[in-house]
């Protein structure tokens, strides 16, 4: 591969994010799954409303019902938002890292001194982006799977769990295709970041506000989470139409950071 | 080899380039001078491709500096002049880095470079000093042995031994018949390692010529102090020469080509003093550099 180098660099330098975030995710994951009882949730939703008031439930995405099955439970109590605040973090340090800060700290001028091709070297940072973003969630649903088989043998709707997991990678592939464009965009690791984070960031509030009252359920059409409708996915029905907006917008995300930093100026 | 064809980048503000023209021949070595912000830097990262033009082009070997800079670049040598590394490797770290996005193995110029310049090269960019720094550059700029060397302000930081050792250095690739372009504030530098120079102010070409004929240049003007101003006077009603800057009893006599034609006229003279103009490079870059006299 031409640029073998710049993975490994790429490996080198973000391997740790990678660890904590999925660690922090898998076990999480694991406590939510050991929650679960087959003979009921009364006990844990009395708990959770004598903890929070309703409104945060909500919020948190935390609404389930008393004989809810374990893929309820884990969808409401950790893909509804929890995830989305861990796995946000590697993407936003990650996608700053793998084009503007290059460009901001001026080492993309050595990269680019050598025979290699401006797309060349966005393609691959973006591949890197996209395939560790890929393995996060297969290691998470992974780990999902063999937790609730070892706690609760049979009680896990796995098919529609790992599509639930295809959702999650592509709405992903939009959080990090915002962060990705945003790095290609900017050449200082600021602006990056203030659109690279604050977009995605702003749509997982806007998320948590919309899912707080029926007033605000307006804010869901402001929402990419929203193409996300876990609802259809434990249905088994209804969400390829979805899935398939997802991509291509993240295909457009993607293809446009990726010309983007082919043609700019780059003041190295 | 190296052609800038009417290259023009405005930034607003005055800023930027301006329908520069040049060209560096093969086995040349070019020198480019100018005050921070008269737009080396821009032209150097046109002739890299990091930039994309307002107007003109440039190319290298024939080929369009911006569309082809990946293929350029195997010829290329580049010492930047922002020089960030890599601060997480060591200097070895980083020449493997580099070397292997250039698809080369073969670290033995490298190894040379580093004997020749006194680099550790086991110590963490991150905890080297600025002069360390630029050696690490210097390396990473000659290590893969480039027929082009592109080197912005590449003595910076660079104690006077290691600076003399530079000289050597682009002398020696001089021989092994490289072209290069380097820019530079250090006018003894300039003097000493380039063919050809160059001053850029305000985003313009404002001199260009062979160090030869500047150096020949060097002393042909005269001030002529005479011991009265009737001296003076009479002189510079008869004389062939060119002359300007007249003072109460003084004159410049200028681009002198006979030295012995100027002695023998002013035998006829009272004279007091006649002074050689030092004309040293300096006196013609700060010429450029300073104030609006350009």
């Amino acid at each position: 591969m031409k640029l073998l180098s710049l993975l490994k660099y790429n490996i080198k330098q973000n391997y740790l994010v990678f660890i904590i975030i999925c660690g922090v995710m898998i076990l999480y994951l694991a406590t939510i799954i050991n929650m679960y009882d087959p003979n009921g949730l009364e006990e844990l939703i009395a708990l959770a409303n004598y903890k929070m008031p309703p409104e945060v439930m909500a919020a948190f995405g935390f609404t389930i019902e008393n004989n809810a099955s374990l893929l309820h439970l884990i969808n409401s109590f950790f893909y509804g938002m929890l995830l989305y605040f861990t796995l946000i973090i590697y993407v936003i340090i990650v996608g700053n890292r793998l084009i503007a800060e290059h460009v901001n700290n001026g080492t993309m001028a050595y990269l680019l001194s050598t025979p290699n091709k401006r797309c060349n070297v966005a393609c691959m940072q973006a591949g890197f982006f996209l395939i560790t973003i890929a393995l996060q969630i297969i290691l998470l649903a992974v780990s999902g799977v063999i937790t609730s088989e070892i706690s609760f043998p049979g009680y896990l709707n796995i098919q529609a769990y790992i599509i639930l997991n295809i959702g999650v990678f592509l709405l992903f592939g939009v959080f990090s295709g915002i962060s990705f464009l945003s790095s290609c965009i900017f050449n200082d690791t600021k602006n990056s970041l203030a659109l690279g984070a604050g977009l995605p960031l702003a749509f997982i509030i806007i998320n948590i506000l919309a899912n707080v009252d029926e007033s605000l359920h307006f804010l869901r059409n402001f929402t990419v989470i929203s193409l996300l409708d876990t609802d259809a996915i434990i249905a088994g029905n209804g969400y390829l139409g979805k899935f398939a907006v997802m991509t291509l917008i993240s295909l457009i995300l993607y293809t446009s950071g990726i010309y983007i930093f082919t043609k700019k100026d780059l003041s190295i | 080899m190296i052609k800038i064809n009417h290259l023009t980048k405005d930034f607003g503000q005055k800023k930027g380039i301006f329908d520069l023209n040049f060209s560096i021949k093969e086995q040349e070595v070019f020198g480019f001078l100018g005050p921070n912000g008269a737009g080396k830097t821009t032209t150097i990262r046109h002739l890299l491709g990091f930039l994309n033009a307002d107007g003109g082009n440039c190319s290298i070997n024939g080929k369009d500096c911006r569309k082809k800079a990946s293929e350029i670049m195997e010829t290329v040598g580049y010492l930047p002049g922002e020089n960030v590394l890599i601060n997480a490797m060591t200097g070895s770290q980083f020449f493997q880095f580099i070397m292997s996005l250039r698809r080369r193995k073969d670290m033995a110029l490298c190894k040379q470079l580093i004997e020749r310049f006194e680099l550790d090269p086991h110590t963490k960019i991150k905890k080297m000093s600025k002069g360390m720094k630029q050696k690490v550059a210097v390396v990473s700029a000659f290590m893969h042995n480039p027929q082009i060397l592109i080197l912005d302000e590449p003595t910076s930081g660079l104690d006077p031994l290691m600076q003399l050792e530079f000289t050597k250095l682009i002398a020696e690739e001089k021989t092994k018949g490289k072209t290069i372009l380097m820019s530079s504030h250090h006018f003894e530098e300039v003097e000493k390692n380039c063919d050809t120079i160059g001053i850029i102010k305000q985003g313009k070409m404002v001199f260009i010529e062979d160090i030869q004929s500047i150096k020949q240049k060097k002393r042909k003007n005269y001030t002529l102090t005479f011991a009265s101003k009737e001296d003076m006077t009479r002189f510079t009603q008869t004389t062939t020469f060119h002359f300007d800057n007249m003072n109460t009893n003084s004159v410049d006599v200028k681009s002198v080509d006979n030295f012995d034609a100027l002695i023998k006229e002013l035998n006829h003279f009272r004279m007091l003093d006649i002074q050689s103009e030092v004309y040293t490079l300096e006196n013609l870059f700060m010429h450029y550099y300073g104030g609006n006299k350009a």
